[in-house]
C-alpha cells in the first residue's frame, strides 16, 4: 500500500529484506531454541490424561480463552486486559503481515487483499489506538493505583512489555502516517496513521523518508525482541495461556489421584509431589502461565488472616525452581527438596482448599492440587503433619469418623424416628449419606431430623447406610492422607453398590462433592444431590409450601465445596426467595468471591494461629445486622457460629441456620 | 542389637458397644480392635533403638514384634510392620485366655527362648488398654530370668555399654532415673514417644512381608491353665448426680427420698465468660443475686 518500502533500500551495500531474512532467522531460531527448553521440561512432567471432552475444552477455550469471561471480575486490569488481548489478536496480524511484505517486497497475505484489506487496515488503526490507550492505563494502573496484588511481582518486565507494546503501536503508525504523507495519499479509515500523518506534515520530505523508513524497523525489532522475551518472561502466558485454559480442569470439585494408572494406592510406594518431577506436564503449564496478576492472593482466606500463604508467591517460586533459576539450582545435580527449600511446611498446612483461587484466576492455574499433592507428599512419603491431626487420622482409621464415635452410634441422630436403615431384603432407591458430622454433631443432628420430616412429609421413601457408613474420607483426602481416603471411599462404595442405591441425598457439601465427583473415580455411578437441590425441587412441586406472617432478614453465606466447587449458587438463593417474609441480604462477598468459613480442608481439625478466618467472615457476615445467618454445609455452620458467637458489639449473638432448618421454621405443615 | 516387642490387639472400649437402637438387635458393628497404644510407643521405642544404629559387632539386630491371638491379630501386626519392625511372629490362639496374665507371659517367655537370635532387649507397653492388668510384661521378666523396669518415661541406651538409662514416671509427675543392666524387659509409658505414623512405602514393604506363624505345638504344646478367672464383669453404674452435703432444710423424708434415688439435682453452675469488665459485672450480679454482699448502710 505504501509505495516506499523501507525493505528494498541497501543497507552497507545489501538490500533490506536480506538484512531482514538474517534479523528474523536469528530470532526465530532462539525463540525456538528457548521455547523447545520449556517444552521439554513439560514432557519431563508426570502423566495427566486431559485430552477427553474436546468439545467441551473448545466451548471452555472460547469463553475463557477469547472472550475472557474472568476477567472484567476486577473491571479496571479486566477491560484494560481485554482491550490489549484483542488488539494483540488482531495486530500479530499486522506484524506478520509487514514481515512477510519486507522478505518478499511486493507481496502480501493472501487474505489481507482489496476490499478486505481495506477494512482490515481501518480497524487495525482503531486497535492500535486502543492497545496504545490501554498499555498507558495499565501502567497508571500499576505505577499510581498499586493495587496490593501486584507485590512481589515482576515490576520491570510489566513496564517493559507494556513499552514494548506501546512502542510497536507508535512506530506502525508512525510509519504509515510518514508513508501516507509521502505520497500524499488519503486513506480516509485508516484514521490513526491519517491523524499522525497531518501531525507529520511539517516534516521535509527528506526527513519523513527516514521516519518511515526509522518506523518500520523499530517495528520489526521490537517485535522480534518482543517474541523472545515471552518465553523468558511471565509474558510466556500470552502463549501458554490459551493452551492452559483449554487443557482446564473439566469436574472442578474432583481432586487429582495419587496416580493415574488404574493401580489401588495399596500397590504404590511413591506417592505425592516432593520434586518437581513430580508435577504433572499440565502443572508446568500452570507455571508457565502465571502472569502474576495476584488475583489468587487477593481472594486466598488463609493470605488474609496473615497466614504464610501466597498462591501466587508459591506458583512463581515453584516456576523458578522449574526453570533453575532459583537460588538452589536443579544443575548442580544435587536435588533440592522441594518441601522446606523452596515451598515451606506451614504453606501447604495454611491452605483451606476452599479455591477461591483457582476461581479468580484468569488462566486456570490449578493451587489446590498442587498444595495437596505436596501434602501427600508430607504425610505419605515422610509421615509429617501437624501433631493435631494425628488424631484424626487413628480416628478415622479405628472408627471410620474423624470425631471417634465409632459406627455403633452413626444412627443415633434417628433415635425414635422410623428410619429405615438399609435392609438387606429390598433395595432402595434412595439413601441418605447422613455423614459423620450429621450422626455425631448434636447442632447439626437436628437438620438430620428435619431431613428426615421434610423427605417424609414430600413422601419420598429413603433409607441409611447406618453403621455400614464410613467417613467419604474428604478431609483425609484434602490432607494428604491418600491412602486412607481410598481405603474408606473402597468400602463406602462397596456398601453402596451392595444396596442398589440410585440416588444419594446428602446434607454434607462435602459428601456431595466427594461422593458426586471424586466416587466415581473409584467406581461409584449414582445421581447425587444436595439437599438444597432437593428442596428446590420439592418447592418447584409444590410439595413444600410456605406460611406468610413471620418475618427475617437473612444473610446466606456460601459453602465453598457447594458453590466454588459445585456451582450450586441458585438453588440456596431461590428456596430463600421463595419463602414469603424472607429478606435474603447479600454479603460483601458472596457467590463465587465467598470468603471460607475457614474450617475446609481439614481445618476443621488444625490448629489455627493468629486471627482466625471464621471470626472475620462472621463479622463480614454480620454487618447487615442480618437476623440468621443460612448455610448450608455443617462445617461452614459450626465455624461461623463459634466466629458469631465472638463478635463483640452485637448483644445476643446471631444465630446460623442450615437453610433446612429455615425451610422447615418457614413452611406449613 | 536384638530387641524384641509384645503387643496386644485390643478390643477398643470408647465406642458403644452392640446394641443397635433401631433393630433392637445385638451386633458387633461397635466393636472395634486396635492395636494398643502403649505397645505403639514400645515399639517405637525399639525403632529408635535400631536407627541408633545399636547393633552387635557380630551381626544384625532388629526388632522382632510377637502378639498372641487369633486370625485378627495379623492386621496389628501388619501395622506394626508397617511402623518399620523388621520381623512379626504371631501365635496363633484363637481362644487366647487374655484375661489372665499368667499364661500370656508363659506363650510370650516360651517364644522369646524359641528364638535363635536371642534378645538384647524386650519392650512391653506398660498395660494395655482394654484390661489394665500391666502384669505380663513383669511376669514375662520372671520366666525369662531378667530384671524388669516398669512404668518407663525415658530411655537411653549407650552403644558401648551393655546397660540403659531409664526415667520412671512416678505419681505427680515425679521421675525416678534407673540404671539397669542389658539384657531386660522395660515396660514403657505412653508418653515415653510419640509413635510414627506408617508412609506408604512402609505400608507397602509390610503387605510384601511374611508373618511367622507359630502354633502352641511349636513352641511346646499347651498354655498353662489360668489362674485367675474373672467372674462377672458389671458396666459402670449411672453416676449419681454430684452433691457435696445433703441439703439440711429438706426434711428427713426428702433425703431419704433423694438418697434412694440416687442423688439430688445438681446445683447449678454456670460459667461467666466475655472480656474482664462483663466477667466482673457477672460476679457481682451472682453475689448480689445470692445476698453475700453486705446490705447497703442505710444511714448514711
Amino acid at each position: 500500500m505504501t509505495g516506499i518500502l523501507p525493505v528494498t533500500q541497501h543497507y552497507a551495500g545489501i538490500p533490506g529484506n536480506v538484512w531482514l531474512g538474517v534479523l528474523t532467522t536469528i530470532a526465530v531460531v532462539t525463540f525456538l531454541i528457548v521455547t523447545y527448553n520449556r517444552f521439554r521440561l513439560l514432557c519431563a512432567g508426570n502423566k495427566d490424561p486431559r485430552f477427553s471432552s474436546v468439545k467441551e475444552r473448545l466451548k471452555g477455550l472460547v469463553l475463557e480463552g477469547f472472550l475472557q469471561r474472568r476477567q472484567p471480575r476486577y473491571p479496571v486490569a479486566g477491560v484494560l486486559h481485554i482491550v490489549i488481548f484483542w488488539g494483540f489478536m488482531v495486530l500479530g496480524l499486522r506484524s506478520l503481515n509487514l514481515l512477510v511484505e519486507g522478505l518478499f517486497p511486493g507481496t502480501t497475505l493472501p487474505f489481507l487483499k482489496g476490499d478486505v484489506g481495506v477494512v482490515y487496515d481501518s480497524m487495525k488503526d482503531l486497535f492500535e489506538l486502543t492497545t496504545l490507550a490501554a498499555c498507558i492505563g495499565a501502567v497508571y494502573h500499576r505505577a499510581v493505583v498499586k493495587p496490593k496484588r501486584y507485590d512481589g511481582s515482576h515490576r520491570f518486565e510489566a513496564y517493559l512489555v507494556l513499552s514494548l507494546i506501546g512502542i510497536l503501536m507508535l512506530s506502525d503508525l508512525v510509519y504509515e502516517g510518514a508513508g501516507y504523507r509521502l505520497q500524499a495519499e488519503e486513506t480516509g479509515w485508516a484514521v490513526g496513521s491519517v491523524a499522525v500523518s497531518y501531525g507529520l506534515s511539517f516534516l521535509a520530505p527528506q526527513v519523513l523518508k527516514t521516519v518511515h523508513v526509522t518506523g518500520y524497523w523499530v517495528h520489526m525489532i521490537v517485535f522480534f525482541v518482543f517474541l523472545n522475551l515471552l518465553p523468558l518472561s511471565k509474558h510466556f502466558h500470552i502463549i501458554t495461556a490459551l493452551p492452559n485454559v483449554f487443557f482446564k480442569k473439566q469436574v472442578r470439585g474432583r481432586l487429582k489421584p495419587a496416580t493415574f494408572e488404574p493401580a489401588p494406592i495399596t500397590e504404590l510406594t511413591y506417592a505425592g509431589v516432593g520434586k518437581v518431577e513430580d508435577f504433572t506436564w499440565k502443572h508446568m503449564l500452570d507455571f508457565f502461565s502465571c502472569t502474576e496478576c495476584g488475583r489468587c492472593t487477593d481472594n486466598c482466606p488463609a493470605n488474609l488472616v496473615g497466614r504464610n500463604l501466597s498462591p501466587k508467591h508459591m506458583t512463581m517460586r515453584l516456576r523458578d525452581h522449574v526453570y533453575g533459576t532459583s537460588k538452589a539450582p536443579r544443575s548442580t545435580g544435587k536435588e533440592t527438596p522441594l518441601i522446606g527449600d523452596i515451598i515451606a511446611t506451614d504453606e501447604l498446612w495454611a491452605c483451606t482448599t476452599c479455591g477461591a483461587c483457582e476461581e479468580q484466576c484468569p488462566v486456570f492455574i490449578e493451587h489446590v492440587d498442587k498444595i495437596v499433592d505436596m501434602r501427600r507428599h508430607l504425610v505419605l512419603m515422610q509421615s509429617d503433619f501437624p501433631d493435631e491431626i494425628l488424631q484424626m487420622f487413628r480416628n478415622l482409621e479405628i472408627f471410620s469418623d474423624p470425631m471417634g464415635m465409632g459406627p455403633a452410634r452413626r444412627t443415633e441422630w434417628a433415635e425414635g424416628l422410623p428410619v429405615e436403615s438399609l435392609s438387606k431384603n429390598n433395595a432402595v432407591d434412595v439413601v441418605y449419606w447422613v455423614g459423620c458430622f450429621a450422626a455425631a454433631d448434636d447442632r447439626y443432628r437436628s437438620v438430620a431430623r428435619t431431613l428426615w420430616k421434610i423427605m417424609t412429609g414430600a413422601g419420598i421413601r429413603f433409607e441409611i447406610l447406618g453403621a455400614a457408613e464410613r467417613c467419604c474420607g474428604d478431609f483425609a483426602r484434602r490432607l494428604g492422607n491418600e491412602y486412607l481416603f481410598e481405603t474408606l471411599a473402597r468400602k463406602n462404595i462397596e456398601a453402596l453398590k451392595a444396596c442398589g442405591a440410585k440416588q444419594i441425598v446428602t446434607t454434607c457439601p462435602h459428601c456431595y462433592n466427594t461422593l458426586k465427583n471424586e466416587y466415581p473415580d473409584f467406581g461409584l455411578d449414582v445421581d447425587v444431590l444436595h439437599h438444597t437441590e432437593l428442596l428446590t425441587r420439592l418447592i418447584r412441586d409444590n410439595k413444600v409450601t410456605f406460611k406468610t406472617g413471620d418475618k427475617a432478614r437473612i444473610t446466606y453465606h456460601d459453602a465453598c465445596y457447594l458453590g466454588r466447587y459445585n456451582q450450586i449458587y441458585l438453588p440456596p438463593r431461590e428456596i430463600l426467595g421463595h419463602i414469603p417474609g424472607v429478606d435474603v441480604i447479600e454479603p460483601e462477598r458472596n457467590c463465587e468471591k465467598g470468603l471460607c468459613c475457614g474450617g475446609g480442608g481439614g481445618y476443621m481439625w488444625l490448629v489455627e494461629q493468629g486471627q482466625r478466618v471464621n471470626e472475620v467472615r462472621a463479622a463480614e457476615l454480620s454487618t447487615h445486622a442480618p437476623d440468621l445467618v443460612a448455610t448450608a454445609c455443617p462445617y461452614c455452620m459450626t465455624m461461623l457460629q463459634d466466629g458469631l458467637d465472638r463478635q463483640k458489639d452485637t448483644g445476643t449473638p446471631v444465630q446460623c441456620m442450615d437453610l433446612m432448618e429455615i425451610v422447615d421454621r418457614f413452611m406449613t405443615n | 542389637m536384638n530387641i524384641i516387642v509384645c503387643v496386644k490387639q485390643i478390643s477398643h472400649i470408647y465406642v458403644h458397644q452392640a446394641f443397635d437402637k433401631i433393630t433392637r438387635q445385638l451386633t458387633n458393628t461397635g466393636v472395634v480392635h486396635t492395636l494398643n497404644p502403649y505397645d505403639k510407643v514400645a515399639l517405637e521405642a525399639a525403632l529408635r533403638l535400631r536407627e541408633q544404629g545399636l547393633r552387635k559387632q557380630d551381626g544384625e539386630g532388629g526388632v522382632t514384634v510377637i502378639s498372641i491371638g487369633p486370625k485378627r491379630v495379623e492386621s496389628a501386626l501388619r501395622w506394626c510392620l508397617a511402623m518399620g519392625a523388621d520381623r512379626a511372629i504371631h501365635v496363633v490362639d484363637d481362644a487366647a485366655p487374655d484375661k489372665d496374665p499368667w499364661p500370656i507371659a508363659d506363650l510370650l517367655a516360651r517364644v522369646i527362648q524359641s528364638q535363635d537370635t536371642g534378645h538384647d532387649l524386650v519392650l512391653c507397653g506398660r498395660k494395655a488398654m482394654d484390661r489394665e492388668m500391666g502384669q505380663v510384661g513383669v511376669f514375662l521378666a520372671e520366666l525369662l530370668d531378667l530384671p524388669v523396669v516398669t512404668s518407663v518415661a525415658a530411655l537411653t541406651v549407650e552403644p558401648t555399654s551393655s546397660k540403659a538409662m531409664l526415667q520412671r514416671s512416678l505419681e505427680r509427675g515425679n521421675r525416678e532415673t534407673v540404671e539397669c543392666a542389658l539384657p531386660a524387659v522395660f515396660t514403657v509409658d505412653k508418653n515415653l514417644h510419640r509413635p510414627r505414623y506408617p508412609t506408604l512405602p512402609g505400608r507397602a514393604q509390610a503387605r510384601k512381608m511374611a508373618i511367622e506363624r507359630i502354633s502352641l505345638a511349636d513352641i511346646g504344646g499347651e498354655r498353662i491353665s489360668a489362674t485367675l478367672e474373672v467372674t462377672t464383669m458389671a458396666p459402670p453404674r449411672i453416676r449419681p448426680k454430684k452433691i457435696l452435703s445433703p441439703d439440711s432444710n429438706l426434711s428427713a423424708a426428702n433425703r431419704l427420698q433423694f438418697a434412694m434415688s440416687g442423688g439430688m439435682p445438681q446445683k447449678k453452675g454456670g460459667q461467666i465468660g466475655g472480656d474482664p469488665t462483663a466477667m466482673a459485672i457477672g460476679i457481682f450480679d451472682f453475689l448480689k443475686d445470692r445476698n453475700f454482699l453486705p446490705k447497703p448502710n442505710r444511714e448514711s
